[in-house]
């Protein structure tokens, strides 16, 4: 009887560790203890109307040959701060409740499907705060963080030389030291530190946050 | 291990009164009868264009019209909440966040059909659906619209009769098909090019309507004048028209396009 159990229990692991779900973003493996930024599109749909569009990475893929049930807990890593939607590995849309959630979903042989989470805010608001993910495939078990940051321009007017320490200077921007965040036109973080020294940046517009003031400068 | 004779012939035996039996070829299939509706159907699909997987649920109510019948499942996409746009870069009202407020809508995409159970995912409207189908109607509505393109102006006649008899509340709303617009897809990317159909747009006599009742073979009848939206395609539009109450949802609906040959235009 012994024999018998001690290799039902083999047959089942066999069978469980056949499950082999692949998480991806942007096309590379998710590791274990990765953070993924998530940085969103400005989307123009005309008069003047703008909304953001948030990556549905990262992509969970079935790679086994068995049916594996995909748990996913999310949980939001700050207390105060934006509303998390939640439209990924099942197919409701809706709002996380409380700190922390938890879905379920069966992936077939070769099946996908993502994450797809995002901050509620407008693209007048800015964010910059990450929520920790764990996922459970058969007796695999992987967690990760994903971390959002957008910076709105919304209230900066025009360009000028300098800001808070930090100016334009030729091929980047100088800057002081303090925490500093420099982003495009559109949001999308480009680099953050809070050592003094320059950064080298292609011809453009920048927007500088330097502490708590932020304003846009122009690199030649 | 020896495993027991008289185990074995049980097992042997059991595997006897289990084996299937012979069936002929041409009498393997029992043929499902040909259903015909006797009531028609209201879905409030509650969507957005900033809902990725809405686009499913639409599916969903484009096959069950193509099962069905579209006279017999008569959808209205009613946009608000998180993942809608609002106007006029979008397709929100400000009555949908009444409608979401009252059935308590979440997530999305959700839908009530005919006004019972409750909010539903869109994979179980298909039985809610068939299950509406097949009961009898109280009340049958007869609905009359007469535009004037020249002014916009639409004169909607709505005749109520009853069958069994009923009382609720008569609800006039108009929609309209074939609106291009920006849609998340499932897969993530953008369609900017989307063609919404059954957009809820205005609801004529109010955001709950007004009180009916009708004897069996007594016959109401209002008439309700509305002008359209600048923005609204005449031609692409119809007029809903539903009698409901608390206890048994919807009694009966309708759908009455303001042009004779007005249909959902594909995508």
């Amino acid at each position: 009887m012994k024999k018998i159990f001690t290799l039902l229990f083999a047959a089942m692991a066999l069978f469980t560790a056949k499950a082999q779900v692949n998480i991806t973003f942007n096309g590379q493996t998710v590791n274990n203890g990765d953070v993924l930024e998530l940085q969103p599109t400005l989307l123009d749909l005309g008069g003047g109307y703008t909304i953001l569009e948030w990556p549905f990475d990262p992509t969970f893929t079935n790679a086994g040959s068995s049916a594996t049930n995909l748990n996913v807990v999310v949980t939001k890593d700050y207390t105060d701060g934006p509303g998390l939607n939640w439209c990924g590995i099942t197919t409701d849309c809706m709002p996380i409740s409380g700190s922390s959630e938890t879905r379920t979903t069966t992936l077939q042989p070769g099946g996908m499907t993502t994450l797809h989470l995002y901050p509620l805010i407008e693209p007048t608001e800015s964010v910059d705060c990450t929520a920790s993910v764990q996922v459970m495939a058969g007796l695999n078990v992987l967690s990760f963080k994903v971390h959002f940051v957008y910076q709105s321009t919304a209230g900066i007017d025009g360009l000028t030389a300098e800001t808070a320490g930090a100016k334009a200077v030729e091929g980047g921007i100088a800057l002081p030291a303090g925490p500093w965040a420099v982003y495009t036109v559109d949001g999308r973080l480009v680099a953050k530190g809070s050592d003094a020294g320059t950064k080298l940046l292609p011809r453009g517009i920048y927007v500088v946050k330097c502490g708590t003031t932020s304003q846009k400068l122009l690199v030649d | 291990m020896k495993i027991p004779l008289t185990y074995l012939c049980t097992a042997a035996l059991a595997l006897t009164l289990i084996a299937c039996d012979e069936v002929d070829e041409g009498e393997r299939f029992e043929p499902v009868e040909d259903f015909t509706p006797r009531k028609n159907v209201l879905i409030e699909d509650f969507t957005g264009q900033r809902c990725n997987n809405c686009p499913r649920a639409t599916n969903t109510i484009a096959a069950m019209q193509q099962l069905f019948g579209e006279e017999h499942v008569v959808a209205v996409g009613i946009h608000g909440g998180p993942l809608s746009l609002p106007a006029p870069a979008g397709l929100a009202t400000p009555t949908a966040a009444e409608y979401i407020a009252r059935w308590g809508v979440e997530s999305y995409p959700s839908g009530v059909i005919d006004r019972t159970g409750g909010t539903q995912l869109y994979t179980a409207w298909t039985a809610a659906v068939l299950e509406r189908l097949q009961m009898e109607p109280a009340v049958d509505i007869s609905v009359t619209p007469a535009y004037d393109a020249a002014t916009r102006s639409l004169s909607i006649s709505v005749a109520t009769t009853g069958r069994t008899g009923a009382a609720g509340q008569l609800s006039v709303w108009l929609v309209e098909n074939g609106i291009t617009g920006y849609q998340l897809m499932p897969t993530g990317q953008s369609n900017l090019q989307y063609v919404h159909n059954h957009v809820f747009r205005t609801a004529v006599n109010g955001t709950w309507g007004e009180d009916v009742a009708v004897a069996p073979g007594a016959t109401d009848t209002k008439t309700y004048t509305v002008t359209l939206d600048a923005a609204w395609k005449a031609e692409n539009m119809a007029v809903v028209a539903f009698v409901s109450n608390d206890q048994e949802g919807v009694l009966q609906v309708v759908q009455q396009p303001l042009a004779a040959n007005n249909s959902e235009t594909q995508e």
